[in-house]
């Protein structure tokens, strides 16, 4: 043996008290090794307790029932077209089958009425409404949040669906071709679609001429601005402006340019978020949710954006 | 490693000095791989919390840093501590020396090398995407070397022991070591890209491949998180304890259902995939089957202490691995309940599953770990005792705190994710979001990130305990009798 074991670490080990009440270690076990020991443990050989032995067994025979009960054996579970096997003739396959089946049975008779509905006749019926804002909340959540946010509010870069500034639309026609073709979504080949050049990075406008700029655009939406400077910059944004964002700075929804009068910043009104967007514009891509979702999930989504208010 | 030679030659008198230089590295590299591996489990529950902490960077994602956390105190923390304890446990029941002056310090240092090479896998994203088989194929390759000389060196000191038995804490090691050997190679089989390629491809394909991960993710934490630490225990608790093991016809039932049952159960990993359902079944059966016993070494464990309960109140070393013992057999109860199909149905993909490995991790593998390197630490530097028993008091109570909240938040959080997802409306719709539920869970983050921070405070506080009491050691070698010149 090894000598390099000075003392005990912390409190000795201390033997049981006889006096404490009944000792729980059997002193009738038998030695397992006899005088044998392990660098010095011993080991007592002990029955199991009777309880855990009877868990056990149980545990043993739950098992078997379960193999004997659900498919087990593979060459019995890839039998026939059910694909059922064992004693409770249960699938997984045919679990989804039946629960579908149920769920389309149990379908309640307004989808149907919804399916023929036209959008003014369903935001005209306060229940086929609430049953598009309740089936839309659902696929918004998952489709649509991790963007435009839990409620609709947007994010930097993307837009608010709570107002009413509609870059290609607010009509429920015009959201729901967006959300069927998306924005500059290249796996759709009628996806909405615009480029606003980069006129900075392009070397179509001068640094002091884009800082012009920023003053007229903001004197477009009644944001304190310098006036000598947005005069100056006037006769450019007539040339080269106007023909997307229109005389007055309108926008236009035919080619998803942004009305400049309403304040609403989709990437940011300080003078070099402004800057920026008229140096190099961010292209911001929306997915094209036709393949995706069913037409009757997307008109619901519709019905549900339009709940928010920001509707035209 | 002149100190470690054998002193006496005749069989009756033999005298064996152990190999301990290695197991104090072992030691070592278990105390500053738990630090890294806890404070990336700390930062990445606060990316949780506050996702900015993702700086923005690559290498600091959530995606790259959790296979660091997991790997490094799985395989890092956990396989430090494994071996270590193995090469302490197996020379002193065999009262044999371990073989070679080389190959101790190979495995040592090239199990090291693994880490590492994992580790900056991770962060630079090389990796094959396998769960707890992160590292690609080289690292692999470096992997199965070292592991084959372990093998080697255990087996080795195994053949030459002096004791006319194999201790029950030599199975346990030694089932580890022959089925890890088999589930690393088989799961890594892959076919490089180019041999200068850091890439490569699985062997296997679909739900083959599936299946391979999970027999392979299911049975490491079966032989390397259970088989393994049950060494730990079978020899440090009854040595703190100074009490006979209670039942050596419990260890022979415990440890060849174990082995035998675990085998099969990895399927329940899989429950709900398009994993044929016989194979489902199977794996389910064979998971309720696991109960008892895994309940049966938690009993022997609790037993074997039976009659020294007192011992609990003032020996904070015995009570960390009584309560390790408890949290096996919480956590081993829990498993099989979660592997059950229909509870799956609820549990699964939620973060009850993350609650189960921290009570499994945080309560079972990191208590019984720190009871044994507290019992080891003193004996290999050659000193009396710990520097602080208040220190370990503070340890003791600040972790039991930490697992405490971390387990109860995410048992809050699994359950409350599981019925939003399946929460439906009158009308038939999902009534909660993905987001939402995200949202909900946040409170729960909170507390998860402040139990994971006081788990690795009371740590700090074992760190500080060890270094002082090394610091403050005589030189162990110095104390030894000059070693009989070599014939």
């Amino acid at each position: 043996m090894t000598s390099q074991t000075p003392g005990f670490p912390l409190p000795g080990p201390a033997l049981p008290d006889p006096a404490s009440g009944t000792p729980e270690v059997n002193p009738d076990a038998p030695e397992r090794h006899g005088p044998l020991s392990f660098d010095g443990i011993r080991e007592l050989d002990s029955n199991p307790p009777r309880v855990w032995t009877v868990f056990y067994v149980t545990t043993l025979l739950a098992s078997l029932w379960v193999l004997v009960a659900y498919p087990s054996i593979p060459w019995l579970s890839h039998g026939g077209e059910q694909g059922r096997a064992g004693l409770l003739g249960w699938s997984a396959r045919a679990t989804l089958r039946d629960d579908a089946g149920r769920a389309t049975a149990q379908e309640p008779a307004i989808q149907a009425r919804f399916e023929q509905a036209s959008y003014a006749e369903i935001e005209a019926d306060p229940a086929l409404r609430s049953f598009g804002i309740a089936a839309g909340t659902a696929a918004f959540g998952t489709q649509c949040a991790a963007c435009h946010g839990r409620d609709g509010q947007g994010q930097a870069g993307f837009p608010s669906l709570r107002d009413r500034d509609w870059l290609w639309g607010g009509t429920p026609e015009a959201i729901e071709r967006t959300v069927q073709v998306g924005i500059r979504w290249p796996g759709n080949e009628e996806t909405r679609s615009s480029q606003m050049p980069a006129f900075g990075q392009l070397g179509i406008l001068e640094r002091p001429q884009i800082l012009d700029m920023v003053q007229y655009v903001w004197s477009l939406s009644g944001t304190p601005h310098d006036a000598a400077a947005a005069a100056r910059a006037a006769p450019v944004f007539a040339e080269n402006c106007v023909a997307c964002h229109g005389e007055r700075g309108e926008g236009n929804q035919v080619v998803g340019a942004p009305n400049l009068r309403d304040a609403v910043w989709l990437h940011g009104g300080s003078r070099d978020q402004v800057y920026q967007t008229i140096h190099a514009p961010h292209s911001g891509v929306m997915p094209a949710f036709g393949g995706r979702l069913p037409a009757d999930a997307i008109r619901k989504l519709v019905v549900y954006v339009r709940s928010f208010g920001g509707g035209e | 490693m002149s100190s470690t030679t054998i002193t006496a030659t005749s069989p009756a008198t033999r005298h064996v000095q152990y190999d301990d230089d290695v197991v104090r590295l072992f030691v070592i590299a278990t105390m500053f791989w738990g630090v890294v591996g806890m404070l990336v489990g700390v930062y990445i529950a606060s990316q949780l919390v506050f996702p900015g902490l993702n700086l923005g960077l690559e290498w600091t994602s959530f995606g790259r840093l959790r296979p660091l956390h997991t790997s490094g105190v799985i395989f890092a923390f956990g396989g430090n501590a494994l071996i270590g304890t193995s090469l302490y446990v197996v020379q002193r029941t065999c009262r044999a020396r371990i073989p070679g002056t080389f190959a101790p310090e190979f495995l040592f240092w090239g199990y090291q090398l693994f880490i590492v090479m994992a580790a900056l896998g991770y962060v630079m994203g090389v990796t094959q995407g396998r769960e707890y088989a992160e590292p690609e194929w080289m690292t692999d390759l470096w992997l199965a070397i070292i592991w084959l000389t372990y093998g080697g060196i255990f087996i080795g000191t195994l053949l030459r022991r002096t004791e006319p038995h194999i201790y029950v804490a030599n199975w346990f090691y030694l089932s580890m070591i022959a089925t890890i050997t088999v589930l690393h190679v088989v799961n890594n089989l892959a076919v490089p890209v180019a041999w200068n390629s850091a890439r490569s491809y699985s062997l296997f394909a679909g739900v083959q491949d599936a299946m391979t991960q999970w027999w392979y993710g299911h049975n490491a934490v079966g032989f390397f998180l259970t088989a393994g630490f049950l060494g730990i225990m079978y020899y440090f608790l009854p040595k703190q304890a100074d009490a006979p093991i209670w039942s050596y016809r419990l260890s022979i039932i415990s440890f060849w259902s174990l082995v035998f049952m675990y085998m099969w159960a990895g399927p329940h990993h899989l429950h709900f995939t398009s994993l044929p359902d016989w194979v489902q079944t199977l794996g389910m059966a064979f998971t309720i089957m696991l109960w008892m016993p895994s309940w049966a070494s938690t009993l022997n464990g609790f037993m074997t202490v039976s009659g020294r309960w007192d011992l609990l109140r003032t020996d904070p070393i015995l009570r960390f691995m009584i309560t390790a013992v408890l949290f096996y057999g919480v956590a081993t109860f829990e498993g099989p309940l979660m592997g059950i199909r229909t509870v799956n149905g609820l549990s699964h993909y939620t973060d009850w599953t993350i609650s189960h490995v921290h009570s499994g991790a945080l309560g079972w593998n990191g208590f019984i770990t720190f009871g044994a390197i507290y019992f080891m630490v003193p004996r290999l530097w050659g000193r009396g005792r710990m520097h602080s028993a208040a220190a370990i008091e503070w340890h003791y109570w600040l972790s039991l705190a930490g697992i405490m909240l971390y387990v109860t938040a995410m048992w809050g959080s699994g359950v409350l994710q599981g019925l939003m997802w399946r929460a439906y409306t009158e009308l038939g719709f999902l009534r909660y979001s993905f987001v939402e539920s995200v949202v909900a869970s946040r409170p729960y983050y909170v507390i998860r990130m402040l139990g994971g921070l006081l788990y690795l405070s009371g740590f700090l506080v074992m760190v500080w305990n060890v270094v002082r009491t090394v610091q403050e050691a005589a030189p162990f070698a110095a104390a030894q009798p000059a070693p009989a010149p070599a014939e």
